[in-house]
């Protein structure tokens, strides 16, 4: 009698490629979304430049490359569409935000006075560099008193 | 010597799996060493080609995409275990350059970066004739010690054994040494690759290993240098 071999860990069994033809179209229909939903994070990752805090990784299901199967090419499709799904939503709320930063900016350019000591940084309106507005008196605290507000542009990075 | 790239055999399974996935293979007399200075000076001048800006968007373009969607299809995070191209990118900025590691190092970095498509080189009298792409078995190993040890079912390079782990890593045995003669170039092409730009990947880690004189035995008919 021939005794089947014992499976030592828990892992998942090996996909056994070729015995399971009727699995092969959704393996690669699940490839093909996978395929259009790294395009779009691709495309949200460039997007999303120079907000270097946001994260675009989606955890890989295994260490080592391998052909996968059915159920672990839908954890990745899952985890991808999900990641593709919050970086949108993140992407938007912090182009609203930059929005009303690029208006405050240029409202503090318009009228200073109205903005005293705010500060906006590149960051805040989601551009590269590091350079900032400051809202600051002329001439120390003359200007404090005489309420004479200018904006001080940085020159950018130290 | 080839005169142009051959295709290597991909596992019947494997290929109906991932149809697209194709290994070509190159071989050109040319050996391990020192990198001459004109490969050094292309290097450096490759690297202040290299800025952020261009790393970023690597990601969008067609051949590193498809090795990016190539890693998730094979389980694998491509920000995490970095497909080739990027692993080359990111240290050039990690690095602030591009050091020269010798030859077959430098050729094969060079095609890379100029391609997007990975090179591997073997040492061809130490590799069958026939090279291709399969899952490793049981038990297999690449080198002696717990680090060679292959696991079931991994993508790997092989002849009739293991030559070489999918992120590069070349068994000791057939890698390229200073008394190797002729070098197996292997180029992996993904579904979604041209089939020109695997040619060119090995065309020009072949014109590099070769030196003056070598580009015209190996390239294609009408190429000159």
């Amino acid at each position: 009698m021939i005794e089947a071999p014992a499976r030592s860990s828990g892992a998942p069994a090996p996909v056994e490629l070729g015995r399971a033809p009727d699995e092969r179209a959704a393996r690669h229909a699940l490839r093909g979304q996978i395929e259009r939903l790294e395009r779009d994070l691709a495309a949200l990752a460039v997007d999303a430049w120079p907000r270097a805090d946001l994260r675009w990784t989606v955890p890989g299901v295994r260490r080592r490359p391998r052909p996968l199967d059915l159920g672990e090419l839908e954890r990745v499709r899952d985890a991808l569409a999900a990641r593709v799904v919050q970086g949108r939503a993140e992407l938007a709320v912090r182009h609203e935000r930059e929005q009303d930063r690029r208006a405050l900016v240029a409202d503090m350019l318009r009228a200073p006075e109205r903005h005293r000591w705010r500060r906006v940084s590149n960051a805040d309106i989601g551009e590269p560099g590091c350079h900032h507005w400051h809202v600051v008196p002329r001439w120390g605290i003359v200007g404090a008193l005489a309420s004479w507000w200018r904006v001080k542009i940085s020159s950018g990075c130290p | 010597m080839a005169r142009t790239p051959q295709r290597g055999w991909v596992d019947p399974d494997l290929a109906a799996e991932l149809p697209g996935l194709e290994l070509l293979v190159l071989r050109v007399p040319g050996g391990g060493g020192r990198s001459p200075a004109p490969v050094r000076d292309r290097l450096r001048e490759l690297a202040g080609r290299i800025t952020g800006a261009h790393v970023i968007h690597l990601r969008q373009d067609d051949v590193p995409w498809a090795y990016r969607v190539l890693w998730r299809h094979l389980g694998l995070d491509p920000d995490s275990d970095r497909t080739p191209i990027e692993r080359l990118m990111v240290d050039r900025l990690v690095r602030g350059g591009l050091p020269s590691r010798g030859l077959p190092d430098d050729a094969l970095a060079l095609a890379t970066l100029e391609t997007g498509v990975p090179v591997l080189a073997f040492d061809a009298a130490r590799v069958g004739a026939s090279l291709g792409l399969r899952s490793a078995r049981a038990g297999e190993t690449l080198d002696d010690g717990p680090a060679g040890r292959l696991t079931r079912g991994e993508l790997i390079y092989a002849d009739e054994r293991p030559l070489a782990r999918l992120d590069g890593e070349v068994a000791e045995r057939c890698a390229v040494s200073a008394a190797t003669r002729a070098v197996a170039l292997c180029a992996l092409c993904a579904p979604n690759v041209a089939r020109v730009a695997a040619d060119e990947a090995l065309w020009t880690a072949a014109e590099v290993l070769g030196g003056a004189g070598t580009l015209d035995e190996v390239g294609p008919p009408g190429r000159k240098r």
